[in-house]
């Protein structure tokens, strides 16, 4: 059986591992990983990924399937891939809403599909594709998108919306990226938030977003995390109830104590908005939640349910 | 515009050398932003390059090297999905563009394989808990998977003199993941010990690989033992021979 996910996460990074798997505050509940950066991968950082697997549950959170992508997932990605899930217990993969490249180029970034009928009903159909081959539920990650490519026929929301309910989903819900597009885009983030159904949502991300000059905000994962989404966070989770939440932080790296502090004021929040029984209450391993279903998951977000 | 277009439209305006048309495609209004998204892309392969191969950087200079990136881009993109695998990538296309260039210097190419297969032989999956038996000369032999063997025109492992050149003299070197699994180390080979250790990787045992490289080589084995054995001796100490095959 997979282990509860609960609580408060951060992303294992091999830069930050040590003083993860070391100086770790009690805070800090779980880990999450790229696959890329440790499947059919050798030395050092399959020792960091014995060590992680020891200390925390680990979630995985993949960079480049690209669930909007005109061409199918590639087998040679996808079935090393489900040998690696299985093998770190993960109780679901989620991956981002977007494409990554194209006719086997990576442009290793996470790029902006356009809100069109055509790129819901693709990204349904990879999502399912991506489900059945890898056999997890699969969690879709919103991200940031600076500008849009072409003529949308909806907006952000409904086009996320649509995905999910087309390919039957679960939401990785990226908390910063709703706030960084409310900011580039003049929309309300609270609006967002209301319209996303609860039920959907396994997990959250927060990060830290940079500021340009220009007034331009990018979602680089290389700043503290503001006070604003630290706001937009508690909003979410009053709505969602106990849920895992994970700290992104993949550059610019400060001094470990300081990452400490952000997990302890992330799990305040997370305690108050939820309560110190949620994290009992939250319902984090794939066997559970096969078991008890989405209606069970609301009532877990409710409160009314002890997983 | 169709969901297949966008993903051209984007691979032409990361990829090619001068931003082009591919923004008008996008949506002109927001050409600021797809600019944006061309620098995001760019700077973090190019980061990533820079970082890695911190002396070919050195010996061809900036704007060489950024020539050398934009052309792989144009040309050769990423193919990789793990970003660990794009660096040795740029390193094999950088060695290919290069080699007989005259507007780098000659080492250039050697210095960015050598670069290069020290930053993959990093990641190589190998295990050091594999069924080996003591040495025996008799038996074939067990090298670790984490090792690369390759040749160079220079001694691309020692330092440059005061000039920055790299002394010209056929090189072969071991490449290996140490026992710590976190540092590389580089184990100059004679021609003789080379092609032994070739031999081994092709499941040759210690005795056979003597006799048969003494007779392509045209010398007697007892001439050969003797280094070889150094050699052997070192590479055990290293991690990169194991022992033998049970």
């Amino acid at each position: 059986m997979s282990p509860v996910i609960e609580g408060i996460g951060l992303g294992l990074r091999y830069k930050l591992a040590k003083e993860t798997l070391e100086h770790a505050p009690p805070e800090l509940r779980w880990l999450e990983l790229h696959p890329e950066n440790y499947m059919q991968r050798g030395g050092r950082f399959l020792s960091v990924l014995e060590q992680a697997r020891e200390r925390f549950p680990l979630v995985t959170h993949g960079l480049t399937m690209g669930l909007g992508a005109a061409s199918p997932h590639e087998r040679q990605y996808m079935e090393p891939l489900r040998t690696f899930l299985r093998d770190v217990k993960t109780p679901w993969h989620s991956d981002h809403l977007c494409f990554s490249g194209s006719a086997g180029v990576m442009l290793h970034d996470l790029l902006p599909l356009p809100f069109t009928r055509e790129a819901v009903d693709t990204a349904v159909a990879r999502v399912k594709e991506a489900r059945d081959q890898l056999e997890l539920p699969i969690a879709v990650e919103n991200i940031s998108y600076y500008a849009h490519p072409g003529a949308p026929e909806m907006d952000e929301a409904t086009f996320l919306l649509n995905v999910l309910e087309g390919a039957d989903a679960k939401l990785l819900l990226d908390v910063n990226n709703v706030f960084v597009n409310s900011q580039n885009h003049d929309f309300d983030p609270r609006a967002y938030i209301d319209r996303i159904p609860v039920e959907r949502v396994v997990q959250i991300h927060v990060a830290g977003h940079l500021i340009r000059p220009d007034g331009l905000i990018i979602d680089t994962h290389g700043e503290a995390v503001r006070d604003e989404v630290f706001d937009l966070l508690d909003y979410t989770l009053r709505r969602t109830g106990p849920m895992p939440v994970l700290l992104e932080r993949d550059q610019n790296f400060p001094d470990f104590a300081l990452l400490a502090e952000e997990v302890k004021r992330l799990d305040a929040i997370y305690r108050a908005a939820v309560g110190d029984s949620g994290l009992r209450a939250a319902v984090g391993d794939s066997a559970s939640r096969a078991a008890v279903g989405d209606s069970g998951l609301r009532a877990a977000a409710n409160g009314k349910a002890n997983a | 515009m169709t969901l297949a277009d966008t993903e051209r439209a984007f691979l032409d305006l990361c990829c090619a050398p001068e931003a082009t048309s591919s923004s008008t495609e996008l949506d002109p209004k927001h050409s600021k932003i797809w600019s944006v998204y061309r620098h995001m892309v760019r700077q973090r392969l190019l980061d990533e390059a820079k970082g890695a191969l911190r002396r070919s950087v050195k010996v061809v200079g900036d704007d060489a090297f950024h020539a050398m990136f934009t052309r792989w881009l144009a040309e050769a993109p990423p193919r990789s999905r793990a970003f660990y695998g794009v660096v040795p990538e740029i390193a094999a296309f950088a060695a290919q563009h290069w080699g007989g260039h005259a507007s780098v210097p000659a080492w250039a190419s050697d210095v960015v394989r050598y670069e290069g297969a020290r930053y993959q032989v990093l990641d190589l999956v190998a295990s050091r808990d594999r069924p080996v038996l003591d040495f025996d000369f008799e038996r074939a032999v067990v090298l670790y998977d984490a090792a690369l063997l390759l040749t160079f025109d220079h001694k691309v492992h020692r330092d440059p003199d005061p000039t920055g050149a790299y002394e010209r003299a056929p090189t072969t070197l071991c490449i290996y993941r140490g026992k710590d699994e976190r540092t590389v180390g580089a184990y100059p080979l004679d021609p003789f010990s080379a092609d032994c250790m070739r031999a081994w990787r092709d499941g040759a045992n210690v005795s056979d690989s003597v006799r048969r490289v003494a007779a392509a080589h045209g010398v007697e084995p007892a001439q050969r033992i003797e280094p070889l054995c150094a050699a052997l001796s070192d590479l055990i100490e290293r991690g990169v021979v194991l022992g033998s095959q049970p």
